[in-house]
This record gives structure tokens, C-alpha cells and sequence, in this order.
């Protein structure tokens, strides 16, 4: 096994990053958590009909809010997949629109699943 | 001060109008253009802060309406704060020459927005004291001469495209120089000042009044045809003449003598000659005993073709 296999993959957020932006205020990073969690299973499903209709003008924008939101928040991950799921959107590229849909899936639970710890 | 924040990413918007609100600004959000656009319509705003992508119109798109429609109708300046995730040149520039004051990247650092904020009050602030004295007369916090007189030309003009008569009102003081000779000018400014309140006061809140020059005032009266001249004249008369101005002991009485003229009287006539009729309309006024309204018809003299033969009124 590689040493990369054996690294741990690295923190979905940049806690100290977006602490510093929002004056270290904790309570007030949860409240924006919980606000990107909401807004987005409301964005989810509306880019789940875009990509099932084509609807590449949808993607893009969609794409294009989720990386505005992360990079606030400093998640690098879901920001860098919102940023290739506005850039398929911009290509009309459905193919590679489904496949990144599902990454961004992923690092979205990834955070939902770790947030409770870091949050402590 | 009042600031818009205009930001689809509802993250962002959010930690603005938090720590915007905390510094002591009023502020009043949206994610979409074009009702950014009707905020600034509805309340007055003074500092925007406007991001750059956004549904309904873009923040560029918005900028260059504040800039050509919204400060030329309102004569309010607003500072333009444009926000966005890139930081390529060509959106600086394009961002600026849209009319933008300054320009930000995200994610923000909180110090840097407090003071670009900051840096923002202090040019509203100077913006709106020269715009202030650009276009108010000090005396009276009446328009001053040229303000009205570009109110006067766009009303005339709107009113012609659109087929409505527009009225213009010239008012005199009466005996104004006897007041200033036999009280000094400071009373002379005081009544000069509390006419112009009570003028303005008795108005309808769309007609629009100015200092024309020394106790002469000119008000604009959009859609109001020679009959409603007649109306609002004698209303203005009479407000003014049952007033006892308290400023000496006894009260003064003041009187106005008023020249009025519509534009359906005097079809197709030039800014020029409506104002010429009005200055007849006037000086017949105070010719015949003051304290009155006369409204033009063309039977009245023409002052300026006996000048030097009659009594200077």
C-alpha cells in the first residue's frame, strides 16, 4: 500500500480559515452550517431535474452558488466539485455533470458526517 | 447609513449583513438583481454592495443602472461595492467602468470590508453635501435656481411627449424690500424662510418649488392645467396671508403676489416663452394691488415693451 493510501483524507473544512473570517464566532459558524446543509437538499433536487433534462443553463448556475456558499465556508473539496459542476454546465457536458453530481454527493455526507464531531 | 446587500450565495450575504449590521449600518438584502433594483428604488439606499453573478440581472448590469438611471431621476449618489469569487483583471475593469467605486474578492476578510466600508460612508457623506449645495438654496432648503430650472425643462418636456399640460407658478413677496429696510435682513430672511416652508407645505408632494432668486420663488406643477393653476395659486395666497409671522411684535403680516401659466394655454410655446408669460402673469399681479394671483391670457401687457415708462413695481 502507497503512504497516500495510508493518509488521512484531509478535513472537509478549513475551520481555522473560516473561523478567522467570521470574527471566531462557533455558535454563528454552526447556524452557517446548517444553512448550507439546508440549502443544499433544496439545490440537490432542483440540479438532480437539471441534469435529468439537459438543463445545462440550471447546472451552471447551481454550480456556480454551491462553490460561492463553500468557499465562504471554506470547504474545499465541495467547492472545487461545485466548480467543475458550473464548468460542465458552461461545456454542456452531461456526461461528466453526472458523474460529478455523485462527488459532490459524497463530500457533502462526508461532511454532514463529521460536522458533529468538529462542532464539539 | 442604508446598505444593500445583493449576493445570491446565501452564505455570504449572510455573514454581510451580520457583521454589517453589528458595525451600525441599516441593512437590506436580496439574491437577485432585480430586486436589488427595487430596493434601492424603495428605500433610499446609499452604499450597495452588489455581486457580480446573480439571477434576474447581473451586479455589472445593476451598477450601470444606478449610474445612468437611478442618480440621474433621484440626484442621490450611491457608492458601489462590486463582490466576486474571481479576481481577474478584465472583471476589475469591467466592474469599475460599469461604475463601480470599489471592488472586493471572496471570501472577504472582515477587517478589509469594515474599512472599504468605512471609506464608503465617508464619500456618501461627502457626495451628499456637495450634491446638497449643488442643488439647495441654504436660505430657504428650497431647490436653488438651476435645479428648478431642470426640473422646469424635464417636466416641460415629459409633459409635452405625454400630452399633459404643465403649470409654473412665479412668486413675489410683497413690499419684501420695505421689510428688509425697515427690520434688517435678518427678519428679512426669516420671512423669506417661513414662506418658502408654508409654500412648500400647502403643495401637492410631486409639484416642485425653488428659490428663483432674491424673494422671487418659481414652483413646477406637472399635469396641472390653467383652471388647477387658479386652484393651487389662490390656496398658496391665501396660506401665506392669513399667517402672522411672529418674528416681531406686532406680528408682521405677509403678502404674496403670484403670476401663473399652463402649458395648455400657450401651446407648442418654448421654455423661454412660458416663463415670459408667467413674469406678465406676475407683474400684472402686483400691478394691479399685490396679494393676488393672476393667470396669463394673452389681452395682459407686456412690461418689457414700456420699460422706463412706467413706475418700477
Amino acid at each position: 500500500m502507497s503512504s497516500k493510501d495510508n493518509s488521512p483524507p484531509p478535513s472537509p473544512i478549513d475551520r481555522k480559515a473560516v473561523l478567522a473570517r467570521i470574527g471566531q464566532d462557533e455558535k454563528f459558524l454552526n447556524e452557517l452550517i446548517e444553512m448550507f446543509f439546508k440549502d443544499y437538499r433544496e439545490k440537490k433536487s432542483n440540479l438532480k431535474t437539471a441534469i435529468a433534462e439537459k438543463n445545462f443553463n440550471t447546472i451552471q448556475e447551481i454550480g456556480h452558488s454551491i462553490k460561492g456558499a463553500s468557499g465562504s465556508l471554506s470547504l474545499p473539496a465541495i467547492q472545487q466539485t461545485a466548480m467543475k459542476m458550473e464548468q460542465a454546465g458552461n461545456e454542456r457536458d452531461i456526461k461528466s455533470a453526472k458523474k460529478i453530481f455523485s462527488t459532490l454527493e459524497k463530500e457533502v455526507n462526508r461532511l454532514i458526517e463529521i460536522w458533529p464531531t468538529l462542532s464539539d | 447609513m442604508k446598505v444593500l446587500i445583493a449576493e445570491d450565495d446565501i452564505i455570504s450575504k449572510k455573514i454581510l449583513e451580520k457583521h454589517i449590521k453589528e458595525w451600525g449600518y441599516e441593512v437590506f438584502t436580496t439574491d437577485n438583481g432585480k430586486k436589488g433594483w427595487n430596493l434601492i428604488n424603495k428605500h433610499d439606499i446609499q452604499l450597495a454592495i452588489l455581486d457580480w453573478m446573480m439571477p434576474g440581472m447581473n451586479g455589472v448590469d445593476l451598477c450601470k443602472k444606478i449610474r445612468t438611471e437611478y442618480q440621474k431621476k433621484m440626484s442621490r449618489f450611491i457608492y458601489i461595492i462590486m463582490v466576486t469569487g474571481r479576481d481577474l483583471q478584465e472583471d476589475i475593469i469591467a466592474g469599475i467602468s460599469a461604475g463601480a467605486n470599489d471592488y472586493m474578492t471572496k471570501p472577504f476578510n472582515l477587517l478589509e470590508l469594515q474599512v472599504r466600508l468605512q471609506n464608503g460612508r465617508r464619500i456618501v457623506e461627502l457626495e451628499e453635501n456637495c450634491l446638497r449645495l449643488a442643488t439647495y438654496d441654504s436660505l430657504t432648503n428650497l431647490w436653488n435656481r438651476s435645479k428648478i430650472f431642470e426640473f422646469y425643462e424635464e417636466e416641460l418636456s415629459c409633459g409635452q411627449k405625454q400630452n399633459q399640460p404643465t403649470g409654473i407658478i412665479m412668486i413675489d413677496i410683497d413690499h419684501f424690500k420695505n421689510i428688509n429696510d425697515s427690520y434688517g435682513h435678518y427678519t428679512g430672511d426669516i420671512v423669506l424662510k417661513e414662506t418658502a416652508r408654508l409654500l412648500k407645505q400647502a403643495l401637492r408632494n410631486y409639484d416642485k418649488i425653488g428659490r428663483y432668486g432674491g424673494d422671487e420663488l418659481f414652483i413646477v406643477l406637472p399635469k396641472c392645467d390653467q383652471e388647477e393653476i387658479k386652484v393651487i395659486g389662490e390656496r398658496l395666497r391665501s396660506t401665506i396671508s392669513k399667517c402672522h409671522f411672529d418674528i416681531q411684535t406686532p406680528p408682521l403680516k405677509i403678502t404674496i403676489s403670484l403670476g401663473g401659466v399652463s402649458s395648455d394655454v400657450f401651446p407648442n410655446a418654448s421654455k423661454e416663452e412660458l416663463i415670459q408669460a408667467c413674469d406678465r402673469a406676475l407683474y400684472q399681479a402686483k400691478k394691479l394691488g399685490r396679494n393676488r394671483l393672476v393667470s396669463f391670457d394673452s389681452s395682459l401687457p407686456d412690461q418689457h415693451k414700456s420699460v422706463g415708462k412706467g413706475k418700477n413695481i
